[in-house]
């Protein structure tokens, strides 16, 4: 049982290095949900503030129908400024951001009106500009409430009650338990933090291991002692692996205790609730192990194949990118999709992870997914234990 | 006792082709004995003590350590050696101690039995004054002190050492001789790899010069003195591995030539 003695050893060097600390500990648990909070703020700060701001709202056509030019201007407040253009400046306006949005009447508006037929509005805005996006639904909604209303107007004026116009009244009621707003956006962010921070979270641990003796010069006193290269690869691994599987659970309770200490830079996150259940939990777990496993075998894999750290981290470059985009991949894709992706490495996990957040119960889904990567940490953990084998590849310097 | 018989060492290229690094090497080292490998670098010598160490596997040949053979039981072997070379080779962010309980853990010392032999070693080579500071804090030569109780944790009767004095200032090199020599008047046998002529001859009751991969010689420096007509160290070193061009610039031009 050799390879205990080796484990201890690194997790002994882990917690005395502090650059090790950060990233297993700290980074995961405290840094990443801090960075969430602040983008959160951020981006509530922004939308409210292209919520209230003026919107300078370009007006064509407004001259040949004073009347209902009239009764927009009067209900417009101070959420717009009307500015009056001709078909041909608003579009560049638009795009040289000197209007926000535009409100174009036909030819025919004025016509229209008197024979009270239906005017048809052009609400113009850029979808590449969030200012003029925001103004141009801003307009939407204002004109579409106006339209209403007028409508109701002449109804009454006709003699008629204005619920002729409304035969249906909706009201939007949010089902409660599932969590909020925050929920659904943690089950887009949450699977790719958790899936990259447990595949790499070993990244430093598996990098001094091997490369970083390599470079040091103590890999040639291990290798004299009387444990067997099998054995202290295990070690290594274990390490390494628990190094990965740390980092990925305190990614998880990094996302959660924000849901339970009630601070109000994640209130845009935690409004709502969540609802975890054990189940839930339960399958992140299932996914988690056998992902930090295939993680520390392929970080081990590189650090006993490269002849340095510095080498190692170049090697790491590619491995890095492949991990981010398939766990990326997630984020743009439905939770419950076919059963075949569950197979796809990094990316089957963490749709698991993004199932498991949204509610969603698929036992094929989690089956497959947790069988295939168990099947490719044991090919990891096989190459890693390989190369530690071959004198030639862990005695290059 | 060392008994190396005809090793060979070949690596293979990327586009296959076979370069022997060590070439049938010979010895027998007795107890009590400091066995010198010299030779220039890349002779072989590093290869030649990591094969026996059992940390490369040789393409043919074989050597017995102690009774036990290096093919054979390789783990046996490790737990009879010692080994030293010019890196300390200690991790920076344990103490001494730690470094010494983990390699003492390494070779199937129980706990009790390896803090008495620290005690002994932390005494006996003054390492108590810094033996709880981290190791990236320690001089060269205090490292140097901390990798030989590390080599001697295990009381190995066989003990390597690979230019062990190798980037060490007079001071440490000093520590290290010593030691060397202490170990001999224990009875411990030891190979001791260098290119340094002076510590050679300082130290090695026999020597055998290794020169690309090959024995070029074995024998006590007066022997070698003898066959090879040479007056001192380095002229029979270069004469034992052919590379005595002073004596053939002695040889006059023929008249005309171009010097």
């Amino acid at each position: 049982m050799s390879w205990k003695v080796v484990f201890a050893k690194e997790f002994t060097e882990v917690m005395r290095d502090k650059r090790m600390r950060f990233q297993i500990f700290i980074s995961p648990l405290i840094v990443t949900p801090l960075i969430l909070a602040g983008i959160g703020t951020m981006a509530k700060r922004e939308a409210k503030e292209s919520q209230v701001r003026t919107a300078i709202v370009a007006t064509v056509g407004f001259e040949s129908v004073p009347k209902l030019a009239a009764s927009l201007e009067a209900t417009k407040k101070d959420a717009m400024r009307f500015v009056s253009s001709d078909e041909f400046s608003v579009e560049s306006g638009i795009r040289a951001r000197k209007f926000d949005a535009a409100i174009v009447l036909p030819s025919d508006a004025a016509e229209r009106e008197q024979n009270d037929q239906t005017i048809p509005v052009q609400v113009r805005f850029d979808v590449a500009n969030e200012d003029s996006r925001v103004s141009g639904m801003k307009v939407s909604e204002f004109l579409r409430k106006r339209s209403e209303n007028i409508g109701a107007e002449r109804l009454m004026e006709a003699g008629f009650s204005q619920q002729l116009a409304k035969p249906i009244d909706v009201g939007e009621v949010p089902v409660k338990g599932n969590g909020g707003k925050g929920v659904l956006m943690m089950s887009m962010m949450l699977p790719y933090m958790l899936v990259l921070y447990a595949v790499v979270g070993g990244l430093f641990v598996a990098n001094d291991s091997v490369a970083g003796e390599k470079e040091r010069g103590t890999l040639e006193s291990l290798l004299v002692t009387p444990i067997s290269r099998e054995e202290l690869a295990r070690g290594k691994f274990a390490a390494v692996a628990a190094a990965a599987l740390v980092s990925g659970i305190l990614s998880l309770a990094g996302m959660l205790w924000p849901f339970y200490v009630k601070l109000g830079a994640f209130s845009w996150m935690t409004e709502g609730g969540a609802a975890f259940t054990g189940f839930q939990i339960a399958s992140m777990a299932l996914v988690l192990v056998p992902l930090s496993a295939m993680g520390a075998g392929i970080l081990l894999t590189i650090s006993t194949i490269a002849r340095n750290q510095k080498e190692a981290q170049t090697w790491l470059g590619p491995v890095m990118m492949v991990v981010s985009v398939l766990s990326m991949m997630s984020m743009m894709m439905r939770p419950n999709t076919s059963v075949l992706v569950a197979a796809v490495p990094m990316l089957g996990p963490a749709l698991v992870l993004k199932q498991a957040l949204q509610s969603i119960i698929n036992p094929a889904f989690i089956g497959i997914a947790a069988g295939s990567s168990v099947v490719y940490a044991i090919l990891a953990v096989w190459l890693a234990a390989r190369m530690f084998m071959k004198e030639s590849v862990l005695l290059r310097t | 006792m060392i008994v190396v018989d005809a090793l060979v060492k070949e690596y293979t290229g990327p586009k296959k082709q076979v370069t022997r690094a060590v070439d049938c090497v010979s010895f027998t080292a007795q107890p009590g004995e400091i066995f010198g490998l010299l030779g220039p670098n890349g002779a072989g010598k590093t290869t030649v003590l990591r094969m026996l160490a059992t940390i490369l596997q040789p393409t043919s040949g074989t050597a017995v350590i102690d009774g036990t053979d290096i093919r054979e039981d390789p783990l046996s072997v490790r737990r009879k050696i010692g080994f030293l070379t010019g890196a300390a080779g200690l991790y920076d962010r344990l103490t001494p101690i730690q470094n010494l309980m983990y390699f003492g853990r390494l070779h199937g010392m129980h706990d009790d039995r390896i803090k008495r032999r620290i005690d002994t070693l932390v005494d006996k080579l003054d390492i108590g004054r810094y033996a709880s500071r981290t190791c990236d804090k320690l001089s060269t030569g205090e490292k140097q002190r901390v990798a030989i109780a590390r080599a001697m944790l295990h009381d190995p009767r066989v003990l390597y050492f690979d230019e062990p004095t190798s980037g060490l200032d007079v001071l440490a090199a000093r520590t290290v001789m010593n030691f060397l020599r202490e170990c001999r008047t224990e009875g411990r046998t030891i190979l001791f790899s260098s290119h340094i002529m002076a510590e050679v001859e300082a130290l090695c009751d026999r020597l055998t010069v290794i020169h690309c991969g090959v024995v070029t010689a074995t024998g006590t420096i007066p022997e070698l003195r003898e066959r090879t007509g040479a007056t001192t160290l380095e002229q029979l070193f270069l004469r034992c591995i052919g590379e005595d061009h002073d004596s053939l610039m002695n040889i006059p031009h023929p008249k005309g030539s171009a010097k």
